[in-house]
């Protein structure tokens, strides 16, 4: 059972501060070199952008069929897109959470506070489960 | 989001996976300045948010099933949601300092509590929450919300934190903040995973956002709130109208 008193800041409040704030710093950085090198037409886009108003009013599933945009994980393999590569900086900052996560369940586990470190491991779990995109749902 | 899903030309599943990385986005900015003057509590953050992310990827498949099926059902609840907020914002009466009559099992459970510093006076302020269970449960809406129609549910964080679980006002809204940047996570994978996040959309809207808050988790404690609040809500009921409007074709 955890320690600290009810009135107390658990003493990882910081260092989670300190991680979210370099990591955004992180995301953002990678997040705006893709989006320039998109915007610039340094990188060749899968969906030309003179096009791209063609395709925002259509669903999702129509987008997909005639964009031939990849889904799930599939952007990876395609990172070398202008459209794509910033997904890179937004799949970063998807991330931040998990790492911040990630650091607390060690905090804890060392700590020994044994229910903040579960509620941890369950949201972690959330979190991959949601990112590995097994869940599929058809209609 | 509410924004963009009812006055520019973007399919709602566009909007909607916009919307969660700009939730998203604000809420990581904004919470390292909250953290590290100890508005935002991670022992608060972490139950409410598990509660809300769990119900946010159950939400994310729903919107994304229910838009499939018929668009004009997310824009016409989205409308309906929109409104039912500006209502909320309209007559919730939040309290500085709510009187706390004791945790209950589940508060000492988990030993929610801390303490700040209160700008305003110098002096540093204790606090609890009680009826930790009540809050939970509603947390489950929250992230259902948050999934279906890819709002931040801020608004809806704030009022549960402060009015029903007792954290004072200024720790409910910073708390909000925190426990947003998890549950949109799961969520966003989610949008991110079926494709519906389009980068011309997305990104300039995330970057804005980022910086924005920023400079306004440093601006807040200074700024007096009730006009920006009224005019939030007249734009959200303008909003709100323009998508229940769109759904039945006008």
């Amino acid at each position: 059972m955890e320690r600290t008193s009810e009135f107390k800041n658990i003493p990882e409040q910081r260092l989670y501060a300190n991680i979210l704030f370099y990591l955004n710093l992180i995301g953002l950085f990678i997040l705006l070199t893709g989006f320039t090198l998109y915007l610039t037409g340094v990188i060749t886009p899968l969906v030309p952008l003179e096009d791209l108003p063609r395709f925002w009013s259509l669903s999702l599933d129509e987008y997909i069929e005639k964009s031939n945009m990849p889904t799930g994980w599939q952007w990876i393999s395609k990172i070398g897109y202008g459209d794509i590569a910033p997904m890179l900086g937004i799949a970063v900052l998807a991330s931040v959470t998990f790492v911040c996560y990630f650091v607390l369940l060690f905090q804890f586990l060392k700590r020994g506070v044994k229910t903040l470190a579960l509620i941890v491991s369950i949201e972690l779990l959330l979190i991959l489960l949601s990112a590995s995109n097994l869940i599929q749902v058809t209609h | 989001m509410p924004l963009a899903s009812s006055f520019f030309p973007f399919h709602i599943d566009f909007v909607r996976g916009t919307g969660l990385f700009i939730a998203l986005g604000s809420s990581l900015a904004a919470a390292p300045h909250l953290l590290g003057k100890n508005l935002a509590s991670i022992k608060l953050a972490l139950p409410t948010a598990l509660v809300a992310s769990a119900f946010a990827v159950v939400g994310a498949f729903f919107g994304l099933w229910l838009s499939a099926l018929n668009p004009a059902y997310i824009q016409g609840s989205l409308g309906v949601t929109i409104i039912g907020i500006v209502f909320i914002m309209l007559f919730a009466k939040d309290s500085e300092h709510p009187s706390v009559a004791g945790g209950n099992y589940l508060t000492q459970m988990l030993h929610i509590g801390g303490i700040y510093q209160e700008e305003t006076t110098g002096k540093e302020v204790s606090w609890t929450v009680h009826n930790t269970g009540k809050g939970l449960f509603c947390f489950v809406f929250v992230g259902l919300l948050a999934g279906i129609f890819g709002l931040g549910a801020g608004w809806a964080n704030m009022p549960i934190l402060n009015m029903i679980m007792g954290a004072p006002v200024k720790v409910a809204v910073a708390t909000s903040g925190l426990a947003l940047s998890v549950t949109d996570s799961t969520a966003a994978w989610i949008y991110l995973n079926k494709g519906a996040v389009l980068p011309m959309i997305t990104v300039p809207s995330l970057v804005g956002i980022m910086l924005g808050a920023r400079i306004g988790s440093k601006l807040l404690p200074k700024v007096k709130p009730a006009a920006v609040r009224y005019i939030v809500i007249s734009v959200l009921f303008l909003a709100g109208v323009r998508s229940l409007m769109k759904a039945f074709g006008y």
